[in-house]
C-alpha cells in the first residue's frame, strides 16, 4: 500500500466537495450582494473554513480509527491501544529502537504515560519559571519591559528545528554545559539522549507560551488593586498571594493549556534530543503512520490523545469560566 | 513647634515627575477629627498630596509627620490611614464580606470578631445582608459604600478619599455627601477628601484647602473661603463670580467698571491695581435712577431658585442672580453694598480666572 493512497469513503469526498462548493459560492455571494446581506452571513466563510479543515479531518480520523485496513467497522484499534504488549511490540518496529531495547530492555512506562509525565513536568517547570518572569515584566516600575518582551518573542520567530539543533550544540558530550559540569566534578555527566535533554528542550521551546498569557493578565490588572491591598495592611508577599495570584489564574490556565498541549504531542524534540530511546506518544503515532503505514491504528492513537486533551481542557476551563486568559 | 492636636503635618512637601514640579512647598496640617477637603482643578496636585499621605508616592522634598513622627519612609501597609480609591478598587475575586474582611484577616483577627465587625460596617453603609454578593453585581453607589466600609472597618486614624463620588449621578452624590458627613461625625475619624467639585467641598468640609498648579492658594473654613477668597482664582473656582480689574483709589474707595464704589478694604495703597470680585447674588437690582451704575439686560435664564441675568453696563457685563425677573432689553440700576465688594491683590500669573473677565 502506497503511503499516499488516500482511500476515503465516498461520503467523505462528497462532504468535502460540498463544503468547497458552498465556500466558493458564499464568497461569490458576499462579494456580489454585499449590501443586502444579513450580518450572520459574514461568518459563513469562517464556518465553512472550520468545516473544511477541522470537522472533515476529524471525521476522517474517527473513520480510520473505527475501521480495519479493508474498511470494515471494528473496535480493535482502540482496544489494542490499551494493550501494553501491543504498544511494546509496535514501539520496537524501528530497527534502531528495537536494537536498543534488546540491549537495555523495554521501559515499563507506556509512551502515553511517559508523554503525559514529561508534559506535566514541562508544564510545572515552565510555570515556576514563567510566573516570576511575567511578574517582573509586568512591574510598572520596569521601564524596559518592552525590550524584555522582545527578548522572549524573537526566539519564537525561529524555526523549532533550528532552535533544537542549537540546543544540541549546548547539550552534546563535548559541549559547553557538559564540559562545565565535568569540570566542577560531575565526571559522568551526560545530557544528550536522556529524558533530561528532552525536558530542557521542551521547557526552552514552550516557556514563552506560558509567560505571555500570564504577562498579559498581570499587565492588564488595575494597579489600584495592589495599592488597595497594601493600603489594607498587606505587605508585598501577602498582596501577591491574596490579590495578584488569584486574579492571574485565567492567565495561568491559558498558559498551562498552551504549554501542555504541544508538550504532550511533541515528537521532534524526543527524536533530536532524546535519541528516541524512550518513545513518546507523538513518536509512536508518527511511526505508526510512516514506518508501518497503519493509518487505522495511528488514527486510533490520535483519537485517544485528542480525547485526553479535551478532558484536560474541560477541567481547566472550570478554573477560567469567563475565558479571561484568552486561551483556546 | 508641632501642636499636639495636629494629626498630620506636611512641611514643605515637594514632588517632581520627570523634572516637572507637581507639588511645590506644600505646608498643611490636619487636626484630629477634622474633615479636610483638598479642592482644585485636575492637575493641581490634590491627588498626589493624598497619595503621599497614603504612602503610594514618595515626596522628593519636605517632611510628612504623623503625630509628630516622620512617616515618609513607611510603606502604605504600615500606615494607620486607609484610602477609598477613585474607582473603588474592590477585589473582583472576593465577595462583599471578604472584601470588607480583607484588612481584618491580615491582622489575623478571629473569625467571629471579623464577622461581627463586617456586619456592623454593612449596617453602617445600609447594605445589611449583602455579604455574599459578588462585588461586580453591585451598582456604582453600592460599590462605593463597600469601598468605604472596607476602609473604615480597619478603624484608621485618617480616611483618605480620592474623588469617591465622581462616578455617581447627581442625586446619589448629594445623598452620599450627607451620608459621608454623618459617618464622619458618628465615628469621629479624620477625613481627608479630594474633589474638584466646589459645592461638595462647601457642603461637607470643616476646612477647605484650595490648590492650583501644585500650590496651596488658600486654607480656611467654607464660609471664609467663599466670603473672603484670597485671590481671583479662588473666587472664580468657589461659586460664581464677577471678576474685574480695578484700581484702589484710596482706602475704602475702589474704581471699577467705570464707576467709583465705596468698599471696606484698605491697605492697598493709592491708585494700586487690584482684582475686584463681586458675587452674582450680591448685586442688587434697583430702579434706573437710584443704581450706582446702570445697564441693559442682555439675557435672562431661569435657574430654579433664581434668575441669572447678564447685564451690560457698557464697561463690563455683570452676571446677576435675582429672585425677581426683569424683562430682557430693559435698563436697570445696579447697586452693591460696600461689604460685598471683595478686593484682592492681582494674581501674578495669567490664569483661568483672567480669561473670563
Amino acid at each position: 500500500m502506497s503511503r499516499f493512497d488516500v482511500s476515503l469513503p465516498w461520503w467523505a469526498w462528497v462532504l468535502m466537495g460540498l463544503g468547497l462548493a458552498a465556500f466558493v459560492a458564499m464568497v461569490a455571494v458576499s462579494i456580489l450582494r454585499n449590501r443586502g446581506m444579513k450580518r450572520s452571513l459574514f461568518a459563513s466563510p469562517y464556518a465553512l473554513w472550520m468545516i473544511l479543515f477541522t470537522i472533515v479531518p476529524l471525521v476522517i480520523i474517527v473513520y480510520y480509527a473505527l475501521t480495519d485496513s479493508s474498511g470494515n467497522f471494528t473496535w480493535d484499534n482502540l482496544r489494542n491501544f490499551w494493550d501494553s504488549n501491543y504498544i511494546r511490540r509496535m514501539s520496537a518496529t524501528s530497527d534502531a529502537a528495537r536494537a536498543r531495547y534488546a540491549v537495555r530492555g523495554m521501559s515499563n512506562m507506556d509512551p502515553l504515560i511517559y508523554s503525559l509525565w514529561m508534559a506535566f513536568l514541562c508544564t510545572v517547570i515552565c510555570l515556576v519559571l514563567a510566573y516570576p518572569t511575567a511578574l517582573f515584566m509586568a512591574d510598572r516600575k520596569m521601564k524596559r519591559a518592552s525590550s524584555l518582551v522582545i527578548l522572549f518573542v524573537v526566539p519564537m520567530w525561529m524555526n523549532i528545528t533550528l532552535r533544537t539543533y542549537a540546543m544540541r550544540i549546548l547539550l552534546v558530550d563535548d559541549g559547553p554545559l557538559i564540559t562545565f559540569l565535568r569540570l566542577v566534578g560531575f565526571k559522568d555527566a551526560q545530557l544528550m539522549d536522556t529524558p533530561a535533554a528532552v525536558l530542557i528542550g521542551m521547557v526552552y521551546n514552550f516557556l514563552p507560551f506560558m509567560i505571555f498569557p500570564i504577562y498579559t493578565v498581570l499587565s492588564k490588572m488595575d494597579p489600584a488593586l495592589q495599592e488597595a491591598a497594601s493600603d489594607l495592611g498587606a505587605n508585598p508577599g501577602r498582596s501577591l498571594i491574596k490579590v495578584t495570584m488569584p486574579l492571574s489564574i485565567p492567565g495561568v490556565v491559558s498558559g498551562i493549556t498552551m504549554v501542555f498541549m504541544p508538550a504532550v504531542t511533541t515528537f521532534t524534540l524526543n527524536v533530536m534530543l532524546g535519541g528516541s530511546k524512550r518513545l513518546m506518544l507523538g513518536n509512536l503515532i508518527e511511526q505508526t503512520f510512516t514506518k508501518q503505514s497503519n493509518w487505522n491504528m495511528g488514527s486510533a492513537m490520535s483519537l485517544v490523545m485528542m480525547v485526553l486533551i479535551l478532558i484536560s481542557l474541560t477541567i481547566l476551563r472550570k478554573a477560567d469560566p469567563n475565558n479571561e486568559g484568552g486561551g483556546l | 513647634m508641632v501642636e499636639n492636636e495636629h494629626l498630620i503635618d506636611l512641611i514643605g512637601i515637594g514632588k517632581d515627575y520627570d523634572g516637572v514640579t507637581v507639588l511645590d512647598n506644600i505646608d498643611l496640617y490636619i487636626r484630629r477629627k477634622e474633615f479636610v477637603t483638598l479642592l482644585g482643578p485636575s492637575g493641581c496636585g490634590k491627588t498626589t498630596t493624598l497619595r503621599i499621605i497614603g504612602g503610594f508616592e514618595h515626596p522628593d522634598r519636605g517632611q510628612l509627620l504623623f503625630e509628630g513622627r516622620d512617616i515618609a519612609a513607611l510603606p502604605p501597609y504600615k500606615r494607620r490611614v486607609n484610602t477609598v480609591f477613585q474607582k473603588y478598587a474592590l477585589f473582583p475575586h472576593l465577595n462583599v464580606h471578604d472584601n470588607i474582611a480583607f484588612g481584618l484577616k491580615i491582622k489575623k483577627m478571629s473569625r467571629g470578631e471579623i464577622d461581627r465587625r463586617v456586619d456592623y460596617m454593612l449596617d453602617l453603609v445600609n447594605l445589611e445582608g449583602y455579604g455574599s454578593r459578588r462585588v461586580d453585581a453591585l451598582s456604582g453607589g453600592q460599590q462605593q459604600r463597600i469601598a468605604i466600609a472596607r476602609s473604615l472597618v480597619n478603624e484608621p486614624e485618617v480616611l483618605l478619599l480620592d474623588e469617591p463620588l465622581g462616578a455617581l449621578d447627581l442625586k446619589l452624590r448629594k445623598e452620599m455627601q450627607l451620608e459621608l458627613k454623618r459617618m464622619q461625625q458618628r465615628l469621629g475619624i479624620t477625613f481627608l477628601y479630594v474633589t474638584h467639585d466646589q459645592e461638595e467641598a462647601l457642603t461637607m468640609s470643616d476646612t477647605i484647602v484650595v490648590m492650583r498648579d501644585g500650590r496651596i492658594l488658600q486654607i480656611g473654613n467654607p464660609k471664609h473661603i467663599y466670603d473672603e477668597p484670597a485671590n481671583a482664582f479662588v473666587a472664580d473656582f468657589i461659586g460664581e463670580s464677577n471678576i474685574l480689574h480695578g484700581t484702589m483709589v484710596e482706602d475704602e474707595v475702589v474704581r471699577f467698571a467705570g464707576h467709583t464704589f465705596p468698599c471696606v478694604d484698605f491697605g492697598f495703597g493709592e491708585d494700586a491695581p487690584v482684582d475686584v470680585v463681586v458675587r452674582p447674588e450680591d448685586i442688587v437690582l434697583v430702579g434706573e435712577d437710584v443704581g450706582q451704575i446702570t445697564g441693559v439686560i442682555q439675557s435672562v435664564l431661569f435657574k430654579g431658585v433664581h434668575y441669572e441675568m447678564m447685564i451690560d453696563t457698557g464697561e463690563f457685563t455683570f452676571k446677576v442672580h435675582s429672585t425677581t425677573m426683569q424683562p430682557q432689553g430693559s435698563r436697570v440700576g445696579l447697586s452693591i453694598v460696600p461689604f460685598n465688594i471683595h478686593i484682592m491683590k492681582p494674581m501674578a500669573e495669567e490664569g483661568k480666572a483672567d480669561v473670563e473677565v
